[in-house]
């Protein structure tokens, strides 16, 4: 048996154990207070519960329409088997949002031909991940996490949670400002990553561990919903002032498809609920970052310019860079690597904002725009089938039933979403598909080893039947 | 599963993660002596220059900016020379003198380039060479351009393709003079210089006390037209000035091999007048 | 949610209605010619540098409008020609404004305003919208002459005709009496960039972007002034200029006929962008 996989075990021992603890003290605690038992007796103001009556409404007849719609015919039996959130409609769908209003935006055109060129590349792109993910992903059995790992989850989540917020926190104090109002401190270092890698893990896991209370009915619907608020205000306080959007997505992201693997919000409310007034909050968000510069807003623009600049920045990245690919695996994925050991790297940032604009700056070139450097067209296609593979086979062992899997999926999922804009060039996040690869052989491993025990028995009839054959 | 493959995929990681920590302490080790890295402001870019090249690094890279008239700078060179604030870049035939126009802190140079991006990085696949020559009485530049064209064929021998960069002084009595008694303007001679011939061209002292011309990091090919120059706006008379503190930065495209460098010591070290060569990686002050 | 056999239902209709509104929207919209821009908010002026120069590199005509506020107060619009674009200024050619010095810094007198927001158009080039020149050093007189070109009728649709130049003023005295920033402060009603400095026996006055009349006009201004001051000088000395020239748009014809012009005044070299 292995020393360095001995010490893991070890130390993952003793972080459940130290969650235990914890998770008596902070039941100690919330038992002391009346308050919590006031909170879960609180109503939501009747204005505010007719508004959600109404939003609540449309969704359902929305969503019966999409159950009846023609156009979204094909996908019916998809949608109805993995649900809204699976890997295989999810990244689709935000995909085509996003070209919607990339093709709307008011950015320049450089050449057509290149132009449609990159739409039919990031389709590809996006049409690969999608029959990956539903290759290994729509094939499964629903299953439930076993009761006794259900406490697990609880104690393995909470010195994540805890380490992971207070981690951020300190982050902040060490910047000594407020990123988001001084957009030139924004960065992410190695202790930053660490602290966000593990929140997420954390959030992930306790918010599972909340659905399954809910489930068997250790805890009221009511109550979990309060908690899950709570959460979602820690989330944005945590990562809002980062400065970058995309660590509001992840993070609300994993909370929201944590929340939907656990069967406590459907897939028309994510939508409702999130999705359009997430829009609103991003584009709102910079208009009045604008104002405070003194400058103008036009959300319009907004909205559509970020879509657009990034079709636009693909367009630039096609036309610089060789077909066959340049830097082959370097960029991406061995980038970290010469990171932590201080050796000169390309960087994405040097890469994509010299084809764009000639400075080191680094702009969201789509999927298909980092994968281009590095692999050139063949990548364009196998990267995303390879990633979609395995965050669809996370997703079947997710419900299926394995925890690592439930408490993986959302964050691989969120992820996905955001690599849509960016291409797989965030260390901190595609880390998580090293313990999902490892997670998967684990699986394989297991069932060969049922179905070789299983094996032992066929041959005699085999035989007998070859016998009989002969 | 075989419990003999698991016990050898166990001893497999172990030896993985044991070569892989003994390869990032080692590369941790050593990893200060790479840099890579893009910059917009010269200000940051004179400062990592000089960081390295006192360590004996050279850099090279590239740079997109803005000259001052106006055109596009875009262009693989290496970091010829570096002062507190600003860059001597060279391209190969040009120099240009590099500072951001919006930084505070400034030298006392003309603004060339403006840049918008500096690319720079270690460069350890490179070898110079630096040749001192004793002081020599000239005439306007003509023994001085002989001189250089001596070593400029003593180097064409070993066949690799160089630049040749040439840093020196001019003094003279008749030249302090002149522009001392305002026979020369010699601020505006200054623009002059620098608007057509590379590095730099700089008068120090004043016109009440005045010290020396300096002529810095120059391509030698412009050595003709400087002479040109000085020839048509100096009198006639101030031209007999001693050259002295003469350094010639030869840049050789790729590394030479030690015969090259056997044949280009003994070639060089023949010629009168030349103090002493030596290769190096980086002209250190 | 089960899959439900298609049959008439408002909810499906709804949702179809939606989508192929959607759908035409987008083809629409994507599909018709219109106007296409980088809006640019902000004072971030190596941001339109680099942006102008990656478009202008890919050959494209570039057509910028700005938003932004006077120097001196109150807001303002102008379009045209970038003329120059550095980390710290923006030089602008409006047709009725003129030369425009836009920059996030005020501390230098040639500065018009700050931009705050600023459209950068692209279009494809199908003419001669611009040629620079090189001239080697000159004399006043030679300057003159080659103004008189610019004004006379022999160069085809000109819109203007700019000057970047060092000049020297050559006097008698040293320690000059007459200071930088009087000098300064007289260009600084002139469009385009100046830098001053005095030293020694001269005063050497850096124009760049600015329109050459407006140019010899600053240069006769500064001798009358040393005049009426009572400031001898021997001359003025005008080192090597580039010399900018902006068209509605020349065919490639009557651009070779404006370079073969300036090469017989003297023009080193030349440089054509081909604009719309």
């Amino acid at each position: 048996m292995s020393v360095a996989w001995s010490i893991f075990k070890i130390l993952l021992k003793l972080e459940i154990a130290v969650g235990k603890k914890l998770s008596e003290i902070i039941r100690s605690i919330l038992e002391g207070l009346t308050s919590v038992e006031a909170l879960s007796r609180w109503e939501i103001p009747r204005p505010a519960a007719r508004l959600f009556e109404i939003v609540d409404r449309v969704a359902d007849f929305l969503a019966s329409g999409v159950a009846h719609s023609i156009f979204l015919s094909p996908l019916r039996p998809i949608i109805a088997t993995a649900g809204a959130l699976s890997p295989m409609i999810a990244v689709p769908a935000v995909y085509i949002v996003y070209l919607s209003l990339a093709l709307i935006s008011p950015l320049p055109v450089l050449d057509l031909n290149v132009w449609l060129a990159a739409i039919l590349l990031w389709s590809a792109a996006i049409l690969a991940y999608a029959v990956g993910a539903a290759l290994t992903g729509l094939r499964c059995k629903h299953g439930e996490i076993e009761p006794s790992a259900q406490e697990e989850l609880l104690h393995f989540a909470l010195p994540l949670i805890i380490a992971g917020a207070l981690g951020l926190a300190v982050n902040y104090m060490r910047i000594g400002a407020i990123p988001l109002l001084y957009p030139e401190l924004r960065r992410h270092d190695g202790f930053w990553m660490i602290s966000y890698d593990a929140y997420l893990l954390g959030l992930s896991s306790l918010v599972t561990w909340m659905g399954l209370k809910v489930k068997r009915g250790g805890l009221s619907r009511t109550s979990c919903l309060t908690a899950l608020a709570g959460l979602m205000a820690l989330t944005l306080a945590l990562t809002i002032p980062s400065g970058f959007r995309l660590d509001v997505f992840v993070a609300v992201g994993t909370l929201v498809t944590s929340m939907w693997m656990a069967g406590l919000v459907r897939g028309r409310q994510i939508i409702a609920y999130f999705g359009l007034p997430g829009l609103a909050i991003f584009v709102m968000q910079k208009v009045l970052l604008m104002a405070r510069a003194g400058l103008s807003g036009d959300p319009y623009y907004v909205l559509v310019s970020r879509a657009g600049f990034t079709l636009y920045s693909l367009t630039t990245i096609l036309q610089a860079y060789p077909p066959w690919g340049m830097t082959y695996g370097v960029l991406l994925f061995v980038n970290p690597i010469l990171t932590l050991l201080g050796i000169p790297r390309p960087l994405v940032g040097a890469l994509t904002g010299e084809a764009v604009v000639g400075l080191p700056v680094a702009y969201t070139t789509s999927l298909v725009g980092p994968i281009w450097i590095d692999f050139g067209l063949p990548g364009v296609v196998l990267v995303p089938l390879a990633i979609g593979v395995v965050t669809g086979k996370v997703f079947s062992l997710a419900r299926m039933g394995d925890p690592a899997a439930e408490v993986l999926y959302p964050i691989l999922l969120s992820a996905s979403l955001v690599w849509v804009e960016s291409g797989p060039v965030h260390p901190y996040l595609y880390s998580f598909y090293a313990p999902a690869l490892a997670l998967i052989l684990k699986r394989w491993v297991e069932n060969r080893s049922v179905e070789q025990s299983t094996d032992v028995e066929k041959p005699k009839n085999r035989r007998e039947e070859d016998l009989e054959f002969m | 599963m075989n419990p003999r493959v698991v016990r050898v995929a166990g001893v497999v990681l172990d030896l993985c993660i044991l070569v892989g920590a003994c390869a990032f302490v080692g590369a941790r080790i050593n990893a200060h002596s790479y840099y890579s890295g893009d910059v917009r402001s010269c200000q940051s870019a004179a400062y990592i220059a000089n960081f390295y090249r006192a360590r004996g690094y050279s850099l090279s890279g590239s740079i997109l900016g803005v000259h001052v008239n106006g055109t596009i700078i875009e262009s693989p060179g290496f970091v010829l020379d570096s002062a507190r604030a600003s860059l001597f870049f060279s391209t190969g035939r040009d120099v240009f003198i590099v500072y951001s126009s919006d930084q505070k802190i400034r030298d006392p140079l003309p603004q060339e380039v403006d840049p918008l991006r500096l690319s720079l990085k270690v460069d350890r696949d490179v070898d110079r060479a630096l040749i001192s020559l004793d002081p020599i009485w000239t005439k306007g530049l003509a023994q001085i351009i002989q001189k250089v064209g001596e070593i400029s064929q003593a180097l064409d021998e070993a066949g690799i393709p160089y630049e040749l960069y040439v840093t020196f002084k001019l003094h003279g009595k008749g030249l302090s003079e002149a522009i001392s008694s305002n026979e020369v303007p010699i601020y505006w001679l200054e623009e002059l210089v620098n608007a057509k011939c590379s590095g730099l061209f700089m008068f120090v002292g004043s016109t009440v006390a005045p010290f020396y011309l300096l002529i810095e990091n120059m391509n030698w090919r412009d050595l003709d037209e400087l002479n040109a120059l000085l020839g048509q706006w100096m009198p006639s008379d101030s031209l007999e000035m001693l050259a002295y503190d003469i350094q010639l930065k030869v840049v050789f495209s790729a590394p030479p091999d030690e015969s090259s460098k056997a044949t280009i010591y003994k070639e060089l070290t023949s010629i009168s007048g030349v103090r002493y060569v030596k290769f190096t990686t980086e002209f250190k002050d | 949610m089960r899959a439900k056999s298609v049959g008439f239902n408002p909810a499906g209709i709804a949702v179809d209605a939606l989508i192929a509104l959607a759908l035409i929207g987008v083809i629409l919209t994507s599909a018709m010619p219109r106007e296409r821009y980088f809006d640019i908010r902000g004072a971030n002026m190596v941001g339109i540098a680099a942006t102008y120069y990656s478009a202008a590199r890919r050959g494209y005509s570039i057509r910028v409008e700005v938003e932004g506020a006077w120097h001196a107060g109150g807001a303002f619009r102008a379009s045209g020609k970038v003329l120059y674009a550095d980390s710290k200024r923006l030089v602008l050619f409006d047709d009725e404004k003129g030369v425009l010095v836009l920059s996030d810094e005020f501390d230098e007198a040639y500065v018009d305003g700050v931009p705050k927001r600023v459209l950068i158009k692209l279009s494809k080039a199908s003419s001669v919208g611009r040629i620079d020149f090189s001239f080697p050093y000159s004399t006043l007189e030679e300057l003159e002459s080659l103004g008189e070109v610019c004004r006379s009728s022999s160069i085809p649709r000109l819109k203007g005709c700019f000057i970047s130049a060092s000049f020297g003023v050559w006097l008698y005295d040293a320690n000059v009496t007459i200071p930088a920033s009087l000098i300064a402060d007289l260009a600084a009603s002139f469009d385009g960039i100046t830098e001053v400095k005095t030293v020694g026996y001269e005063a050497i006055v850096k124009v760049r972007f600015m329109d050459l009349d407006s140019a010899l006009a600053l240069l006769e201004r500064l001798t009358v002034t040393l005049d009426r001051e009572g400031v001898p000088y021997k001359r003025i000395l005008v080192g090597p200029y580039e010399l900018t020239l902006l068209f509605e748009g020349l065919s490639s014809e009557e651009a070779a006929g404006v370079v073969s012009q300036f090469v017989a005044r003297g023009a080193e070299r030349w440089v054509i962008h081909r604009e719309g």
